[in-house]
């Protein structure tokens, strides 16, 4: 029976102590109010921008995704224009649709939707053909909205995506100002270290909209590689997701004069330390260097007694003049040096290949390439005909320090000069085959 | 006692919902459901409102709600010329012809009181497949890739939206009242909703399905079969029969049977005259006579 008092009085207790109203509630609020505050604001955020906004767009993560420059101008009226030049979806032609309309609902939070179709905007989230498309979203989570930034996300495929209020009323000069800034930045397949805090990391095929990174000093191996949708705006680049923690550090601003990329958050990307970068476009394969020398005069030299060598020792070539070409690469897993020799045998051009292997180290204080063998039997034939042929290779060999060619300071693939007890300029070559 | 500890129970509970009373509501957070007079689509909503909403209680949904759709599926919007365009093809060939048929009381009663647009299709590149609309729960009817009307092309028009509409609203008869079981006892064997695709429609045809789809299971055999007949010209009804086989002909005239009179004695709809009203209109696509809804003669 006392059990059964004691249970009684328990109650009470529960009761009372359970409906204590001393606990302050987190927020000032309703949920409900503050979800309809958040509409509100973002609707007027969305429409508060006089020339629209700049839409870095980021279809998806998939590893062939690309970033795309949109203008859209949203209408207090619930009607959107959407502007987009790219070669995905406009053929690479100005192309704007105004029909369409937007709105901002409540879901899991504020969402920004284009729920009627726009001919510019859901070519990337139409799934012709195969089911899927390019992927894109047509609701997005709106993560931060304020005059100045917004932050989306893809409802679906989750891809990060950031606006801007635009600047340029020139819907031409804008899309002409970034396709300017993409070729300036990554026009030669460049890599770029990027430094965020003590971290380094290099970034590279940046010409495709999409930079794949590896670590730094490491070989650029595709496995490794993670994959970064970048998009090129008249003032620099924006990323669909930022590096290591930071992935909500989207925007970098270019600086032409220290030739360097500086995000909001202060991570830089430019050509960083050189010799180790020398380095690193070895594991490129589509990327070798052309080499030109600083004194022609020695080369010249050289390449006379190479051709009076040839006239010399073959009855059936009668060279009528030479040209030269230099290169040096990685082809699987080892370094070559290729040397292309051009000429006249009569009427008809003529071109030799010849390959030797070298070796090459460098770290962060120089490069020293070393041991130029012939590769294969047509080398090797070559130069037992003509042994002077030799020392076009051997001019490559030496210690060096990789400084930059003046005007190239992000862009060190464009050029850079080796300096040791001879000077070398190295300039950034695509498909340069054995 | 046992009283006792009753009352002192539900004390307990007064007690503890009356403590926790204090949470004053403010007005609502709902917008009006007016149409709202400055909204870009203002004109549009307020047409859909006099011819859909007003005389049948269907609400058309053409702004996209991705929540609203199957998220096994990539899917876009239908752009806003496109919905308008349907709109009016459905009032044509659909919501008037039942009026004309069947009666103006019929549609407002057992019609769909959501009608829901998209712009693709539901593409399963796996199954090879695709998906051009579908039906929930008696109410709700959707349609798929109308961005892709090919309004020129009445072939085309034919199988991808006409069939479609036809196809769905059977459904929807069918979730209100059942289709007899009988149906389905007729070729049971024949159903293959896993591989129906990789049979053509001849295949389908010769196993007594008047399409491949048909042929994936019962109910929508049940359904291509009313929607076949009531868009495809006799000649393509004649072609299909005659190449179906003495067998597949006879099983195919078998579930037409059943069709036909499910219709007639639990909807009092009479097939062919159903058939015949929407044949006569298909014929006479004038789009301008459509847009501007001179088939309503002024209702």
């Amino acid at each position: 029976m006392k059990a059964k008092y004691l249970v009684i009085i328990g109650l009470f207790a529960a009761t009372f102590a359970a409906c204590s109203r001393d606990e302050e509630s987190l927020f000032e609020k309703p949920a409900a109010i503050r979800a309809q505050e958040a509409i509100e604001n973002a609707f007027n955020v969305f429409t508060s921008a006089e020339n629209g906004w700049e839409m870095a767009y980021f279809p998806n993560l998939e590893a062939d995704a690309k970033g795309y420059n949109m203008v859209l101008k949203f209408n207090k009226n619930g009607n959107v224009s959407v502007t987009a030049k790219n070669s995905a979806t406009t053929m690479n032609k100005i192309m704007t649709d105004t029909a369409s309309t937007w709105a901002v609902k409540s879901d899991y939070g504020p969402i920004l939707t284009f729920d009627t179709y726009n001919d510019v905007f859901h070519a990337f989230s139409d799934p012709k053909g195969d089911g899927a498309g390019l992927l894109g979203d047509y609701e997005f989570l709106i993560l931060k909205a304020t005059p100045e930034l917004v932050l989306l996300k893809g409802k679906k495929h989750s891809a990060y995506s950031v606006m801007r209020p635009m600047k340029n009323t020139d819907l031409a000069a804008y899309f002409t100002a970034c396709e300017k800034m993409q070729s300036k930045l990554f026009g030669n397949n460049n890599i770029v270290t990027l430094t965020q805090g003590d971290s380094k990391m290099y970034l590279y095929k940046g010409a495709d909209g999409q930079f794949q990174s590896a670590a730094y000093g490491s070989p650029l191996v595709a496995e490794a590689a993670t994959y970064h949708p970048v998009c090129s705006t008249e003032d620099g680049i924006i990323v669909s997701m930022g590096f290591g923690e930071d992935i909500h550090d989207h925007i970098f601003y270019y600086n032409e004069e220290k030739g360097e990329l500086k995000s909001e958050q202060g991570a830089v990307m430019n050509a960083g330390n050189l010799n180790i970068l020398f380095g690193a476009y070895f594991t490129d394969n589509a990327f070798g260097w052309a080499v030109d020398y600083a004194d022609k005069d020695v080369v010249d030299a050289l390449l006379a007694a190479v051709n009076t060598a040839m006239q010399n020792t073959s009855t059936k070539m009668k060279v009528m003049g030479y040209g030269y070409k230099q290169s040096l690469n990685m082809y699987e897993g080892g370094y070559f040096m290729l040397v292309n020799f051009t000429y006249k045998q009569g009427k008809k051009n003529q071109e030799k290949k010849l390959l030797w292997t070298i070796d090459l180290t460098q770290d962060e204080d120089g490069i020293t390439v070393a041991n130029a063998v012939p590769y294969d039997e047509n080398t090797e034939t070559f130069l037992e005909q003509i042994p002077a042929a030799q020392a076009v290779a051997d001019l490559m060999l030496g210690s060096f320090s990789a400084a930059s060619l003046e005007g190239n300071l992000f862009n060190a693939a464009a050029g850079m000069k080796l300096v040791g007890e001879k000077e070398l300029v190295v300039r950034g070559a695509n498909n340069i085959k054995m | 006692m046992k009283s006792l500890y009753k009352i002192l129970a539900v004390t307990c509970l007064v007690l503890g919902f009356a403590a926790c009373e204090g949470e004053q509501f403010t007005e609502s957070i709902f917008v009006d459901p007016v149409i709202d007079t400055t909204t870009y689509t203002y004109q549009f909503d307020k047409w859909l409102d006099k011819y859909y909403t007003e005389p049948y209680n269907v609400e058309f949904l053409y702004k996209l709600d991705d929540n609203a759709t199957d998220p096994n599926y990539n899917v876009v919007p239908v752009s806003i010329g496109m919905a308008d365009t349907l709109a009016h093809l459905a009032l044509y060939l659909w919501y008037d012809v039942y009026d004309s048929v069947v009666g103006p009381e019929f549609l407002p009663e057992y019609g769909p009181k959501m009608i829901q647009l998209i712009g693709s299709s539901m593409l399963d590149p796996v199954q090879g497949t695709e998906k051009l609309g579908y039906a929930e729960g008696g109410i709700k009817i959707t349609l798929l890739k109308i961005n892709e009307m090919q309004l020129n092309n009445i072939d085309n028009l034919n199988e991808y939206i006409f069939k479609t509409m036809h196809h769905e609203f059977a459904h929807i008869l069918h979730q209100q009242k059942n289709y007899p079981t009988e149906f389905a006892q007729i070729t049971p064997a024949n159903y293959d909703p896993i591989k129906w695709q990789e049979r053509s429609n001849k295949e389908a045809w010769q196993l007594g399905c008047v399409t491949n789809y048909g042929s994936s299971e019962a109910r929508e055999d049940f359904v291509e079969v009313i929607a076949n007949y009531i868009v495809k010209p006799d000649a393509w009804w004649d072609n299909m029969l005659k190449e179906a086989g003495i067998e597949g002909a006879a099983i195919i005239n078998q579930k037409w049977d059943i069709c036909n009179t499910w219709l007639k004695e639990k909807w009092e709809i009479d097939l062919d005259a159903l058939r015949d009203e929407v044949q006569k209109r298909q014929q006479n696509l004038d789009w301008n006579m459509i847009m501007n809804l001179e088939f309503l003669n002024g209702k």
